[in-house]
């Protein structure tokens, strides 16, 4: 799993703009923000789409062909884009429609058509979500717009400042994650990553979600060169310890977790190296909610070195 | 399995090498036949060369510094200096699309000369090598530059057929 891509201020702030401006249309709600109210102030359709079933998809494409003569031209493009890429959700421009896949799970639909909604927001994504474009986008710029609309999904769903205000209010532990998760509504793996995120401006924090850590407990389908699912930094972390890989750090996390089957599987001290060599202490806590293993690594302060002089 | 050496393939195999050094061992593996093909990804950085000089050229003719160009266009100045300086950087989408409303030039034919998306339309990217070919950054636009320049903005904003 390749570490979380970091925006650059600008662009971060032009997306902060567009979902603020959002959020004082919706009148600042209280969260948990309802994204039936978004759709309605974008004027955006929502569908579902099965892959026994592309009924939904076929529609829309019968709707753009009296539009767009791409699609015209090559009335399978949706669903070859949607079967290249596995998608599992769309957004058409054209229509201001999103495509959900319905074969996910219910708590899942939420990220996804806020991710949708991101991309709807974002103006220079236009020209890259329908038409030739959607399977001809370079690597490294398509790796970009999915961390932009993710990005946006992030600030839309935890309510931009409102989330920022109650998690640098609360002390760094999943015990605090928990809490949020509630109030916020969305899933505790997203609230772990936007916490790690907001909070972890200036404090080096580092999150994990991965399959169970300890040994006994590992899926057959376990691959150790690749432990995360996601690797979570936030920007000071990034900054200041850029050097460590996914495999060392789930390494030292198995080190203390017990093998339960759920809730808590531990909490330790670890010391680690920053790009400098330097050493840092951090707490770390993992979480395993039956389906993820979340873990959460908040900086202390530097370790001191002892230095034995001769006397 | 017998393996057929023909004369036809031995002849076709030696004009491929041409005058290249013949070696064993680890230089062997990096042999001429690999470098025919160039990657996707090498076709993908290619166009850049042109993007970079576009943004200085552009600049140029609206007599800006990079400074209140990224100010003007709402655009990161650093990452501005690293298109300008460095022909592999790939820019942000946001950045792209900023410079070509900054410019009034397609949004999506700049993206492919940017290099983020792959070149569907040759003749872009055919015409922006031109462009980068005929343009030399130095002080001030010489009659060629300005001609290379608005020769590919045309080109550029031209309508799909």
């Amino acid at each position: 799993m390749a570490k979380n891509l970091l925006l650059t201020a600008k662009t971060a702030q032009d997306i902060n703009n567009r979902i603020d401006r959002v959020l004082r249309g919706l009148g600042n709600p209280e969260p948990p923000l309802r994204l039936e109210d978004v759709r309605e102030l974008l004027k955006l359709d929502r569908a579902f789409y099965k892959a026994d079933d592309p009924s939904v998809i076929q529609e829309t494409i019968s709707r753009i062909r009296i539009a767009t003569i791409q699609v015209y031209q090559r009335p399978t493009l949706l669903i070859e884009a949607i079967q290249k890429f596995s998608l599992k959700a769309l957004y058409i421009p054209d229509r201001k429609r999103i495509l959900l896949d319905a074969s996910l799970p219910e708590k899942k639909h939420r990220w996804n058509e806020a991710h949708e909604i991101g991309h709807s927001l974002i103006p220079w994504h236009d020209e890259m979500m329908l038409g030739d474009n959607i399977i001809t986008l370079s690597h490294n710029c398509h790796e970009h717009i999915e961390a932009e609309a993710n990005y946006a999904a992030g600030q839309l769903l935890f309510l931009r400042d409102r989330f920022l205000m109650e998690a640098c209010s609360v002390e760094p532990t999943i015990n605090s994650i928990n809490r949020l998760h509630n109030i916020f509504g969305n899933t505790i793996s997203t609230t772990l990553y936007r916490f790690i995120e907001t909070v972890g401006v200036e404090l080096p924090i580092v999150g994990l979600i991965t399959d169970h850590p300890h040994i006994m407990r590992r899926p057959e389908t376990f691959d150790y060169d690749k432990p995360c699912r996601h690797f979570i930094q936030s920007p000071a972390f990034a900054k200041r310890f850029s050097k460590l890989s996914e495999t060392e750090l789930f390494d030292s996390v198995s080190g203390y977790c017990g093998s339960q089957r759920g809730g808590s599987l531990g909490k330790a001290e670890l010391i680690l190296d920053d790009d400098n060599g330097s050493q840092h202490r951090f707490i770390f806590e993992t979480f395993f909610n039956t389906y993820d293993a979340l873990t959460l690594g908040v900086y202390c302060h530097p370790e001191s070195r002892i230095i034995a002089i001769a006397g | 399995m017998k393996i057929d050496v023909t004369r036809e393939w031995c002849l076709r195999m030696a004009q491929l090498e041409a005058d290249s050094d013949i070696g064993v061992g680890r230089y062997a593996l990096n042999s001429i036949f690999d470098s025919e093909t160039p990657s996707p990804m090498e076709n993908l950085e290619e166009p850049t060369i042109a993007f970079s000089r576009f943004v200085r050229l552009m600049r140029r003719n609206h007599g800006l510094t990079v400074e209140k160009l990224a100010e003007d266009a709402d655009v990161d100045i650093a990452e501005l200096v690293e298109i300008e300086d460095d022909t592999r950087y790939k820019p942000q989408p946001r950045t792209v699309y900023q410079l070509a409303n900054y410019f009034q030039v397609p949004r999506g034919k700049l993206l492919q000369v940017a290099g983020l998306t792959v070149p569907k339309d040759s003749r872009i990217i055919e015409e922006a090598f031109r462009f980068a070919a005929r343009s030399e950054p130095v002080a001030a636009l010489s009659p060629e530059e300005r001609a290379a320049l608005e020769t590919f903005v045309a080109v550029l904003s031209e309508q799909k057929p």
